[in-house]
This record gives structure tokens, C-alpha cells and sequence, in this order.
């Protein structure tokens, strides 16, 4: 028998775990399962839960390959130098096996279980993020978000078509929805670690275009942000109680934004505006999908 | 870095083997009951075949 002091050190279950970007799936976890309650069908709990544990598992082999793609990057910025790899807690081979089985397995599971509509747009998703996202465009372009922000705002299709089998236009509002929200999402964050993005080499806005034209970015993809979160309102896709909660918190979006596309930082500016309006945008989707909820089941 | 002690090492190489096989262990049972419990899902709906 190989003395086990011999033996190369296996990585520890929570380095598996932290693979999967588990902060980032309840957010897609989330918008997933409102995606599915907000469908006029209802899908068998049991096929429901297999949906749902897909979405989050197809969503953790996509962090997991980004991760593996990206190692040398996550090295060099602050914010990610203490994950798995770039920390040496675990081999690169380790985590693309990994990524590639979960991605495997979640496709496979709920083709098999649920529906092949579900299964395919969870493919694209995997794929979209990896190869469109990872691979080909974070390095090379500072519109990497706006084309990437595509593959977060898959769940919603996806649960949708798990309850369905098809896609409609609601949904696909909700896509547009996410898909838009994330450039000033991403960019308001990009504002205040502008040197860990500077450092590592990745063409974020405020590092190519400068700080005032993504400002301006912010503001402007806030506008059919905005239009996409009303729109089902208005569309008769949903009722009175989504319609308020789109109104007021996009309200309050709209103002935040404003003032981040509105200013300039001085001196030990403590970006305070714009540390807001990232944390009110992930509320602010915690609060749209919540609504769209409520008004399904409520109204 | 201070080199770890080749016992020590051989202690956490098999603590975290058996973590590893405690949580591999646990995927697959609750596996096993999610796949019965969609056999059982999919017999109901008279979509088994």
C-alpha cells in the first residue's frame, strides 16, 4: 500500500464547493425558480426540485470552468486571489473534471426528467458563459458584461420552459430584463475595484473607456432596463401587484443610477454612490421576481 | 512555508479522504432517492416508458 504521506494532498469538499461560485447561484437559483412559479402551469414539485437543483448545478460547473479558464487571472486581483486555484489548494485538471461532469450531468438530468426545451436552453447558457463569456470575450473587449450579462439571464427561460415546455414573451422580457441589468450592475462594481481589474489586465470599461463614459453607460442602459422591468405591466402580462413593485423600485434604480451617471469621484472619493447602486441592484431583482411572484399566485 | 511534518501530512491526507467519501456518500443516497422519486413522478404520469 502507497504510504498516504506519499500520496498528493486531495483537495478539501469546500474548495469543490467554492468551485461553484455559490454566492452567484442563489441569484440565479432564485430568478430560476420565479421563472418557473410565474409560468401558467404548474410542474410536479418533485420535477420542479429537479429543475431547480439543475439550474444551480449547471450554474455551478459554468463557475467552475470559468474558474479553471481563469486561474492565472484571479491570481492577480485581490478579490479572487484566495479561491481554490490560484490559492494552490487544488489541481487546475481537478476543476475542469469537475465543471465538466456537473455540466454534464445537470444537462443530461434534466433532459431525462423534466424536458428537452429546459435542457437545451440550460446548454446554451453553460456554453454562452464558458466559451462566449470566459473564454472569448472577458479578455479581449470592455463590452465582455454586456454580451456575457446574456448567460445570467438564462434561469428565468429555463424555468419557465421546465414548467411549460416553451418559451413565451413574459419570459423573454425577463431575460431582457437581466441581460440589461447587468452592465450597470457590473460597471458599478468595476468603478470602485478599478485597479484589481487595472492590475489583472481585463479590459473592464472605467479601465479602457475611463471612469465618465461608464457613467454614462450606466445611465444609459438603465433607461430599456427600466422599460423591460415595466413592460409585462403595461403588456397585460401581469397584474397590478408586480406592476407597482416594477414602478417604484425601478423608480428608486433610475435615481441611484442617476446619480452615479451624474458625478465624478475627487480625491478619497469613498464611492459611496456607486457601492449603492450595487447593492440595490441585487435587491432590486430579489424584489421584481419576488413581485412576480406574488402577483401570479396572489392575484 | 514551513514544511509539514510527513505524519501530520499522512493525518490530513486521509482526514480529508474521508471527508471526501463521507460527502460522495451522502450525494449519492440523496441521488437515489431523487431518482426513485422521479421513477415514481414519471410511472403516475403514465409517461414511464
Amino acid at each position: 500500500m502507497t504510504p498516504a504521506a506519499q500520496l498528493p494532498l486531495p483537495a478539501d469538499w469546500r474548495d469543490f464547493l467554492a468551485l461553484t461560485k455559490p454566492r452567484v447561484m442563489s441569484l440565479v437559483v432564485f430568478t430560476g425558480l420565479c421563472g418557473m412559479l410565474a409560468a401558467p402551469r404548474a410542474i410536479n414539485p418533485v420535477l420542479g426540485f429537479v429543475a431547480i437543483l439543475c439550474i444551480a448545478v449547471g450554474a455551478g460547473a459554468a463557475g467552475a470552468l470559468n474558474q479553471w479558464y481563469e486561474a492565472d487571472l484571479d491570481a492577480k486581483m485581490r478579490r479572487t486571489s484566495g479561491r481554490p486555484l490560484p490559492a494552490g489548494r487544488m489541481e487546475r485538471q481537478s476543476a475542469l473534471h469537475f465543471g465538466v461532469g456537473l455540466a454534464v450531468f445537470s444537462v443530461l438530468l434534466m433532459g431525462l426528467a423534466v424536458n428537452y426545451a429546459a435542457a437545451a436552453i440550460l446548454t446554451v447558457s453553460i456554453l454562452f458563459y464558458v466559451l462566449v463569456y470566459t473564454v472569448w470575450l472577458k479578455r479581449r473587449t470592455p463590452q465582455n458584461i454586456v454580451i456575457g450579462g446574456a448567460a445570467g439571464a438564462f434561469p428565468p427561460l429555463i424555468g419557465w420552459a421546465a414548467a411549460t415546455g416553451d418559451v413565451a414573451l413574459l419570459p423573454v422580457l425577463l431575460f431582457a430584463l437581466i441581460f440589461l441589468w447587468t452592465p450597470p450592475h457590473f460597471w458599478a462594481l468595476a468603478l470602485f475595484v478599478k485597479t484589481d481589474y487595472a492590475n489583472a489586465g481585463v479590459p473592464m470599461l472605467p479601465v479602457v473607456a475611463g471612469e465618465r463614459t461608464t457613467r454614462h453607460q450606466i445611465g444609459l442602459y438603465t433607461i430599456p432596463m427600466v422599460a423591460c422591468a415595466v413592460a409585462p405591466w403595461p403588456l397585460g402580462l401581469t397584474g397590478a401587484i408586480y406592476g407597482i413593485v416594477a414602478v417604484g423600485a425601478s423608480a428608486a434604480f433610475a435615481l441611484f443610477a442617476l446619480q452615479v451617471s451624474t458625478r465624478s469621484t475627487r480625491g478619497e472619493d469613498a464611492m459611496r454612490p456607486e457601492k449603492r447602486l450595487f447593492g440595490y441592484s441585487i435587491l432590486y431583482l430579489f424584489l421584481l421576481f419576488g413581485a412576480l411572484v406574488a402577483d401570479r399566485w396572489l392575484a | 512555508m514551513t514544511p509539514i511534518d510527513p505524519k501530520d501530512e499522512a493525518k490530513l491526507v486521509r482526514k480529508r479522504q474521508r471527508a471526501r467519501a463521507t460527502v460522495m456518500a451522502l450525494l449519492l443516497g440523496g441521488l437515489v432517492i431523487l431518482f426513485f422519486a422521479i421513477t415514481i413522478v414519471k410511472i403516475r404520469a403514465g409517461m414511464g416508458t
